[in-house]
């Protein structure tokens, strides 16, 4: 436990919340990573800001809301990123939908919903992306595909 | 709390990628749809050979190692850097190819068919069922300097995923050797998981033939390895792990003992290789042939027609896509069977459908560009209605699908599938390899069509 803190103070001084959490929030996950590097922080627009993070082997954005909470993230890289991290409470519920889906044969992108929650992931070898968000948590008139 | 699951094409009433073995894990949901000929509703999409099990192809334990009768030609061409194409063996839109497995240094050999040709991917990677067993046990396994055997973990797209040990064999691509490289044999009885497979891929795991649809996978993409110098320096890459007994964590792994694209590994026409698939009616065909001629501007046969090339990024293999002015990331990829991409104006077969069903035909364009957007080129596509498209046929150029516009800028956005194959040559080059396309002295990774 002291050894995961002691990660999050070297590489960042500020949070990295998960979906649904506040971006103040100080929690464990950076530690759970592998490593968390170059972290940017961009406010997008008055909607939201995008705190950028290269993990191992990916770069994961996360969307914030105006009062910081986080409704978006997406990751692109060499593989997936550990998704219990990035969704934190809501990553139970969608492992329980990801493992009903059966494989669609020639398809290469997938899209989970569950009640809360909306995964959608493709890609090739050494480029896996995916984007997940919280319908009920997106700002008022944001239009997704606006994100950068 | 009630929860529900969309496909970018939903699997709900597709049989069209459902080819004709039964699985008891297929929702069948979709069977209340009307009766009808079409690929939404039959459940035979295609005459292909059956995809489970042993290798339909030609010797299970020693044939002649020198002349192989895998990669007999299809077209007017008389080289040996051919391997002849066949679509729709297993599903819709599938490129199937042969090749010859033969443990290294010796005559026991084995051809095994139905291999998916697959650009998004690479390495050659077969399901154990598909190889003989007496033959599969002589395969020598590769192994870290601790002597412990490795094994992999393959991420596709969609989540789905393949594990098993990492063997060295000699691969026959038509009569061209590529001597002694790491395959990948598709094993879910080897070892534990390694940490890909058991972490972030969640379920998705693809443990046979029958359920992949395909023996194998031949992955040609423009990567001379899968991962490359990421698994050489990173522990926790999750791609490899190093095994003992059951116990199987992840682990680096030297570069020659990655997966490598075996046209890479090929002692000549290894720059990269030339995708060749006839013409498709846009009422769809069946018996649809090509051929994949290795090398590019290595030999008379592939130095043919002046295509343009586009460069894709070193890192990640994206090019771009300009569609209705908005600009996606792209990928071209024969293992997507159909495009894909989104158009809220273009109406879906059914809500829980990504299939793409007009009410006519779409006669549609969209810009190619290189990774850096300097180069363009306008490509024209048609996209006809799923549900009007004949179960007869497997072969279809007009095939399309949705893919979210919610995605957002940094992901792909844009799939040239299999249609985008039919009636081309597309130029696969692999990346630090060089060639000659007229006087183009060309570096890969890049894509020429």
């Amino acid at each position: 436990m002291k050894l995961i803190l002691l990660l999050c103070v070297f590489f960042s001084s500020s949070a990295y919340a998960t979906l649904g959490e506040h971006v103040s929030q100080i929690t464990e996950n950076e530690g759970r990573f592998l490593k968390v590097s170059n972290k940017r922080i961009t406010q997008a627009s008055s909607a939201y800001t995008v705190h950028e993070l290269t993990v191992d082997g990916a770069t994961v954005k996360e969307y914030a809301d105006a009062n910081g909470v986080v409704f978006a993230v997406s990751w692109n890289g060499m593989k997936t990123p550990d998704l219990s991290v990035i969704f934190g409470s809501y990553y139970t519920e969608y492992k329980v939908e990801r493992e009903n889906i059966v494989r669609v044969k020639g398809v290469r992108s997938v899209s989970v919903r569950t009640g809360s929650l909306v995964v959608n992931s493709g890609g090739h070898m050494r480029n896996l992306n995916g984007f997940a968000h919280i319908p009920s948590l997106v700002p008022a008139g944001l239009d997704l595909a606006t994100l950068n | 709390m009630r929860k529900y699951i969309v496909l970018f094409v939903s699997f709900a009433f597709l049989n069209l990628v459902y080819s004709n073995c039964s699985q008891s894990g297929f929702q069948s949901s979709g069977s209340s749809a009307a009766a009808g000929s079409n690929i939404l509703t039959s459940s035979s999409s295609s005459g292909g050979s059956s995809s489970s099990g042993s290798s339909s192809g030609t010797s299970g334990g020693s044939s002649s190692s020198g002349s192989s009768s895998s990669g007999s030609s299809s077209g007017g061409n008389s080289g040996g850097n051919i391997v002849a194409i066949t679509v729709g063996c297993g599903y819709v839109n599938e490129p199937c190819v042969s090749v010859k497995i033969c443990v290294p240094g010796t005559t026991q050999c084995q051809t095994i068919s139905n291999l998916l040709l697959d650009t998004g991917s690479a390495g050659l990677r077969i399901f154990s069922g598909a190889i003989t067993p007496s033959l599969n046990a002589n395969f020598p396994s590769v192994k870290d300097t601790s002597g412990r055997p490795y094994g992999t973990c393959a991420v596709y797209g969609d989540g789905s995923y393949q594990w098993g040990p990492i063997k060295r064999a000699d691969v026959y691509l038509g009569q061209n050797l590529a001597s002694n490289i790491p395959i990948e044999v598709i094993d879910f009885t080897f070892g534990d998981l390694g940490a890909s497979c058991k972490s972030s891929a969640g379920a998705g795991g693809v443990q046979d033939a029958m359920a992949a649809g395909f023996n194998g996978i031949l992955g040609v993409q423009f990567w001379k390895e899968d991962c490359g110098n990421y698994c050489v320096s990173t522990a926790g890459n999750g791609i490899y792990s190093a095994c003992s007994g059951s116990s199987c964590t992840s682990a680096v792994i030297d570069i020659n003992n990655q997966l490598i694209n075996p046209v890479s590994g090929l002692s000549a026409d290894n720059n990269g290789l030339i995708i060749q698939i006839s013409s498709v009616p846009l009422a769809g065909a069946s018996n649809v042939s090509g051929q994949m001629i290795l090398g590019i501007g290595t030999q008379t046969n592939n130095k043919i027609g002046s295509p343009s090339v586009f460069q894709a990024d070193p890192g990640t293999g994206i090019i771009n896509t300009t569609y209705n002015g908005k600009s996606y990331k792209a990928i071209i990829d024969s293992g997507s069977n159909a495009y894909y991409f989104p158009d809220s104006n273009i109406p879906k077969c059914s809500t829980t459908s990504g299939w793409y069903c007009p009410s006519s035909t779409q006669n549609l364009s969209a810009i190619i560009m290189d990774s850096t957007q300097v180069k363009s080129q306008t490509v024209s596509f048609t996209v006809a209605s799923a549900n009007t498209l004949s179960a007869s046929y497997n072969t279809f150029s007009d095939l399309a699908g949705s893919i979210p516009s919610t995605m957002p800028s940094g992901s792909i956005g844009f799939i040239w599938g299999l249609p985008f194959f039919t009636g081309r040559s597309v130029y696969v080059g692999i990346e630090k390899s060089s060639s000659l396309i007229g006087s183009q002295s060309l570096t890969g990774p890049y894509w020429a069509y």
